[in-house]
């Protein structure tokens, strides 16, 4: 790639990912394939002046310990005034008593509540992992509009069960009932008697909550197909088509509804579009396994020109009282108040997603649930107003 | 419950089960004849299920014949292992018990480096379900109970029917008397190494295309494993069926009912059994005098 214009200044900023996962590292490889794009494009102004971004990656192991040790790193050595896409909760909360201090601009990835923390001045979320499931339920209910009941099958852990905690509420919510949430141990491979006990009580769709999204996913369905179910499926993350069809035949997938990302689509809109190409032409081949941790570098960018600052307390400030509405890949979206978490700052994210099913062996696009249509959802389940 | 929740479960617990026997039946085989306990015996079981799943996805061919040449290379492993590292310290039980824990580390180690931490998966070769009358059976479970099953009558007919079945009892009874008679007694130890280690890989293979294939497959299997053998007694082929049989059945049906606490009904169901029979049902109570 070409190298940014001479009279181009560098901002340091920092991200913490499990580089020990696979959606660490592409998503630590699509950071920096944005950012040398960004910076080839000639940057952000602010002020008049022309900035780049200098990208700084740490490896948290998806440890609290690792997590803090960069987290000190980044600001104390590195001297980093914003951090973007941290993904591990652990991370996150361990990092916060020095980054609120040290007043360094995180955008964080994770899904940890305490990001949207009344105390937090400097943190904002700008994932979708606490908001996206009630249109994900709204969208359920135009596809099965008859559905009433549900049976969900989760990991027996801690991210299981509070994902099945927090679906119910939303399920609920939305007129269905859940009948059972039947857990499994989060290695296990065999779903066959709980598939049976599953299709026993007769429900109108299936959920997984917590769920992994490869080849263990692809065994839940072929037990629950075994078992005789042929109702309706949800899956609150995008599955990995080929390995999930790998174990379990098309047959066993029908009717499965699950958010589809905007890159997906046959032909998709234009920041999606470019991003998957500029992707593909610097790694070989594509992966969306990051598209959900990266919105914080556009909601960065976007919170620079807004603010026309590089001022953390500026910028932070402007967004925490007047919002922030920037694009990703996967649409627009906006950042929102908590007031059911007792934070009337701007604090979270909500965006308008897109949903496939998969029908006769193709996953197709089923729907889109405009932004304010999920905000609008969000309040209901939740409560209070979020814009 | 219904008789169709009953039959679903039972056919499960019974394909879980044969799976358990398969590779309990190899375990005791190893250690009745050779007397070694490999904790190895879990790896034999990975690289049988890997052979079966590279031979099926990158080279095609039937998954039969990927079977056959999977039991072919496991074999091939152990009578390499056993030539090079138990051969020559079989007699000192400590040393061969650790020397099975480094090869199944290496084994391990291995395995990850060259196939990775990703889960494969195998479309099943026998797809779709058998209705008898209401009840549905996944005709794969009802294909693994099957496969097991020949396998089961094929490792009967070669210890009790044939020369060299009679020979590996005879080791397993008494070697310095079996030696006298003019058995190679260290041509069985290979033989029997080999046949207990290819039982594990012709089970992980079988059971490739029903569950995903990682490398750490064996060693949950293993420890269940060694259950069947608590409860059956561990040096008692039949003991090691039997406890097969009541490990994949209690996991079947105590997953319906108590979902992942069945291990918590598992592990009493063997307790109360030591109770009554401290050496497992076919075993001997070791007394302390």
């Amino acid at each position: 790639m070409a190298q940014p214009p001479k009279d181009m200044k560098m901002v340091k900023v920092g991200s913490i990912l499990p580089l020990n996962f696979g959606m660490g590292v592409d998503t630590k490889n699509m950071l920096e394939m944005l950012v040398a794009k960004f910076n080839e494009e000639g940057g952000v102004a602010v002020k008049g002046q022309k900035y780049g971004i200098e990208l700084i990656v740490y490896d948290d192991k998806w440890k609290a310990e690792e997590g803090r040790a960069a987290t000190e790193r980044l600001v104390y050595q590195d001297k980093v005034k914003f951090i973007i896409s941290t993904i591990a909760s652990p991370t996150i909360v361990a990092g916060l008593s020095i980054t609120e201090p040290e007043k360094v601009l995180n955008l964080c990835s994770g899904t940890t509540l305490k990001i949207v923390d009344p105390n937090n001045r400097f943190t904002f979320g700008t994932s979708t992992t606490r908001t996206s499931l009630p249109p994900l339920w709204l969208m359920v209910k135009k596809v099965y509009p008859n559905a009433k009941t549900a049976v969900f099958f989760a990991p027996n852990d801690e991210g299981g069960r509070t994902r099945a905690a927090e679906e119910k509420q939303i399920a609920e919510a939305f007129g269905v009932k859940v009948l059972d949430t039947l857990f499994y141990p989060r290695d296990a491979v065999d779903f066959s008697s709980l598939a049976v006990k599953a299709k026993s009580l007769n429900p109108d769709l299936m959920d997984y909550p917590g769920a992994d999204t490869g080849t263990q996913f692809g065994l839940q369905f072929k037990a629950i197909y075994a078992a005789g179910f042929r109702g309706g499926h949800i899956s609150a993350i995008n599955p990995k088509m080929a390995e999930v069809t790998a174990v379990a035949g098309n047959e066993a997938l029908e009717g499965l509804v699950a958010k589809l990302p905007d890159t997906e689509l046959p032909d998709p809109p234009p920041l999606a579009k470019a991003v998957k190409e500029a992707y593909i032409k610097k790694y070989g081949k594509w992966s969306d396994a990051s598209i959900a941790w990266i919105p914080a570098w556009f909601a960065l960018i976007a919170a620079m020109k807004k603010a026309d600052s590089l001022d953390t307390e500026t910028i932070a400030d402007l967004i925490a009282t007047k919002g922030l509405q920037w694009q990703r890949p996967d649409g627009a979206t906006m950042l929102v108040r908590r007031p059911d978490l007792k934070n009337n700052r701007y604090c979270d994210s909500c965006a308008e997603a897109g949903y496939s099913q998969f029908k006769n062996g193709k996953v197709v696009p089923v729907g889109r649930v405009a932004l304010n249509d999920v905000v609008s959802a969000c309040e209901k389940v939740f409560g209070g107003s979020w814009r | 419950m219904t008789v169709a929740v009953f039959a679903q479960l039972l056919v499960n617990g019974l394909a879980i089960g044969m799976v358990y026997v398969m590779v309990a039946s190899g375990l005791i085989l190893v250690l009745g004849v050779v007397r070694i306990f490999n904790f190895a015996h879990g790896e034999f079981y990975m690289l049988g299920a890997y052979t079966t799943f590279f031979m099926c996805q990158v080279f095609h061919l039937n998954f039969f014949i990927s079977l056959a040449i999977a039991i072919s290379i496991v074999a091939l492993l152990a009578v390499i292992s056993y030539t090079f590292v138990f051969h020559y310290i079989r007699s000192d039980i400590l040393l061969c018990t650790a020397a099975s824990i480094g090869l199944s580390m290496m084994i391990l180690r291995g395995s990850l480096l060259s196939f990775g931490t990703e889960e494969r998966g195998l479309p099943s070769p026998f797809p779709g379900g058998i209705k008898l009358g209401e009840v549905t059976l996944p005709s794969e479970k009802l294909a693994v109970i099957l496969l097991c099953f020949f396998v089961m009558s094929g490792l009967y007919v070669l210890l009790m029917k044939t020369k060299l079945g009679k020979a590996m009892r005879a080791v397993r009874l008494d070697t310095e008397a079996a030696s006298l008679q003019g058995i190679n007694t260290n041509r069985i130890y290979l033989i029997a190494f080999a046949v207990g280690c290819a039982l594990a890989g012709l089970a992980g293979g079988i059971i490739a295309p029903v569950y995903s294939i990682t490398s750490n497959m064996g060693h949950a299997l293993l420890l269940n494993c060694f259950m069947a053998l608590i409860v059956g007694g561990l040096e008692s082929m039949l003991g090691g069926v039997l406890g097969g049989f009541v490990i994949g059945i209690i996991l079947s049906f105590g997953a319906y009912f108590l979902g992942g606490f069945s291990e918590i009904i598992l592990f009493g169901i063997i307790g109360i059994i030591l109770v009554f029979k401290p050496g497992g049902l076919f075993g001997e109570a070791v007394g302390h005098e």
